[in-house]
């Protein structure tokens, strides 16, 4: 029988550099012997600099310590297939992988060491996390000094069983917190079950929350269970809690109080296993005080108080987050565009975002649809970002130089500014640019050169 | 000054979020005058700024890790250096003559300097 084989004057390495999984090999000594350009792609490593080193120290992924699919087959020549975990790009963002492993032998049988070949999961990450929407502390995306210091206690918080109160203007990410706190609490096992009170009008929504048995009013033919059943040993998020009915918040303070409710029509009152949190883009304590929300309720759910900053007072995460929404709509729709244009960045840091982080998402999904290129432009942005330009500023805040000189003094003009807003820092500089702090030491070198 | 160097099996960790155990060293110049070991939380690597500021240690020498990490133990104060390989004993006697640069997984560079 003839063998398939590769014609004489096409290598082996050529075809594996051709295609577009990541993969590697190792001896028995876990030395890279082989790295594909996919792999050197996905983990940002060249060949050269892989090549002789541990692979774990040149994968660096989630699995390497402890859970490593080469394992298996380097000690009984097992191989192992779909192990999914991440690994982590030089910018510290994880890169969800998937990978499979398989020995190598010679022509004996004998193990001679294992070949690993991974792909790169993000677009089907952002999919599931789109979908599934369990999302952890670190999607949380910031750079502002005051959420970092929020986010270190939000891990403490989230393993509590206290009730958390989240504050802040509507597009913020409430509801991101909500379910961050849950998925790093005891409770992650179990349901997370979302009500918007000010969607409802109030007798709706008592019987949205507490459920109804049958024959409690007209057309409740059969039992229905409410949210708060549904979150049993798990988290409520009672969003816009500020637009909770009065009578309704009497009902909600019992629960919180004695941890037993009635459904309406039952007289047998059910245990609520459930921990509360709430959120609102309104001012409860003035509610408070004009009589439009209750007192006690307030005290019952401030125990842990959370303030969200509006991303106009912590714009050092317009470019973190603008780039993460650009990878993010890469993933989902599928393109390749790899930043903003110098003059739509100045546009989104003058911005003040009355719809905070959604808008700034919307924004992006926005131009995604018009642009067909690697940059967005101007003439991506939605109309009302492009009035505003004219009416507030002068067609020179916006004049990008466009000879070599005029950009080095423009860079370092924005080096300076950066410095000087994060105290000399020049990390935060440099995440807030978005570039290294070896380019930050470049261009002020350079400027002092002159 | 204390130092903590985050391992799996006497190696630095691949990554924090991969560490099992955490070498604690307490430093009087250039000399070790104190040391142990702790397991890390089962919190995980989110509460691990917290945890060690409370055990007074001021500079993470780790593997690879995330940026909210990076960045909670920035906002606490602690130095972190970070993608750094090798077995521990051989990191730390680096830390000490600093000669820590040598001791940086391949194609990875630092984040803070030394």
């Amino acid at each position: 029988m003839k063998r398939a084989g590769l014609p004489k004057n096409i290598s082996l390495e050529s075809v594996v550099d051709s295609v577009a999984e990541g993969i590697f090999t190792v001896d028995l000594d876990w030395n890279i012997t082989f790295f594909n350009q996919a792999a050197a792609q996905i983990t940002n490593i060249s060949p050269v600099e892989a090549v002789g080193q541990k692979c774990w120290e040149v994968f660096a992924s989630s699995l390497c310590d402890g859970a490593c699919p080469m394992q298996p087959c380097l000690k009984n020549g097992k191989s192992v297939l779909n192990k999914s975990g991440f690994i982590l790009g030089a910018d510290g963002e994880k890169i969800p992988i998937g990978m499979s492993s398989s020995p190598l032998k010679d022509k004996d049988g004998v193990v001679i060491g294992g070949v690993e070949s991974f792909r790169d999961l993000s677009s089907l990450h952002q999919l599931m996390l789109k979908v599934e929407e369990r999302y952890s502390v670190e999607d949380i995306r910031t750079n502002n000094a005051h959420m970092i210091r929020m986010l270190q206690i939000l891990p403490p918080i989230a393993q509590s069983t206290s009730t958390v109160l989240l504050l802040g203007e509507s597009g913020t990410g409430k509801e991101l917190f909500a379910r961050a706190i849950h998925n790093q609490s005891m409770r992650k096992e179990k349901p997370f079950v979302a009500v918007n009170c000010g969607a409802l009008p109030g007798n709706l929504l008592e019987s949205e929350l507490f459920g109804y048995k049958a024959g409690a009013f007209t057309d409740a033919r059969k039992d229905k269970p409410g949210r708060l059943e549904l979150a049993q040993g798990g988290t409520l998020f009672l969003d816009e809690i500020g637009d909770m009915p009065l009578p309704l918040q009497v009902k909600l303070l019992r629960v919180l109080q004695e941890k037993t409710y009635e459904p309406l029509g039952s007289v047998a009152p059910i245990q609520a296993d459930v921990r509360f949190v709430a959120a609102t883009n309104r001012d409860l304590e003035t509610m408070v005080s004009e009589g439009t929300f209750r007192q006690d309720l307030f005290f019952r759910l401030n125990v842990v108080r959370i303030d969200i900053p509006p991303l106009r007072e912590r714009t050092e995460d317009i470019t973190l987050l603008t780039n993460h929404f650009i990878r993010q709509q890469n993933s989902l729709k599928g393109k390749n565009i790899n930043a903003v244009s110098e003059r739509v960045h100045h546009v989104l840091f003058q911005y003040d975002f009355p719809g905070n982080v959604r808008e700034l998402e919307n924004i992006i999904e926005y131009a995604f649809i018009l642009c067909p290129g690697k940059m967005i432009e101007m003439a991506h942005l939605p109309e009302h970002l492009k009035p505003q330009i004219r009416e507030q500023h002068t067609p020179c805040d916006y004049a990008i130089p466009t000879d070599a000189a005029g950009m080095a003094q423009h860079k370092h003009h924005a080096v300076l500014q950066a410095l000087d807003k994060h105290n000399g820092n020049k990390s935060a500089a440099a995440r807030e640019l978005g570039i290294s702090r070896d380019t930050i030491r470049r261009i002020l070198k350079r400027h002092e050169a002159k | 000054m204390d130092i903590c160097i985050t391992g799996y099996q006497n190696r630095v960790a691949t990554l924090l979020e991969t560490a099992t155990e955490l070498r604690l060293y307490s430093l009087e110049g250039l000399r070790v005058v104190r040391s142990g070991m702790t397991a890390m939380p089962t919190a995980g690597a989110c509460i691990l700024p917290t945890y060690l500021k409370s055990m007074g240690v001021e500079i993470v020498i780790c593997g690879g890790l995330s940026k909210a990490v990076q960045d909670g133990f920035e906002a606490l104060g602690i130095q972190v250096i970070s993608w750094v390989k090798g077995p521990i004993e051989v990191v730390l006697t680096a830390y000490l003559e600093d000669k820590l640069d040598t001791m940086i997984m391949p194609g990875r560079t630092n984040r803070n300097a030394f």
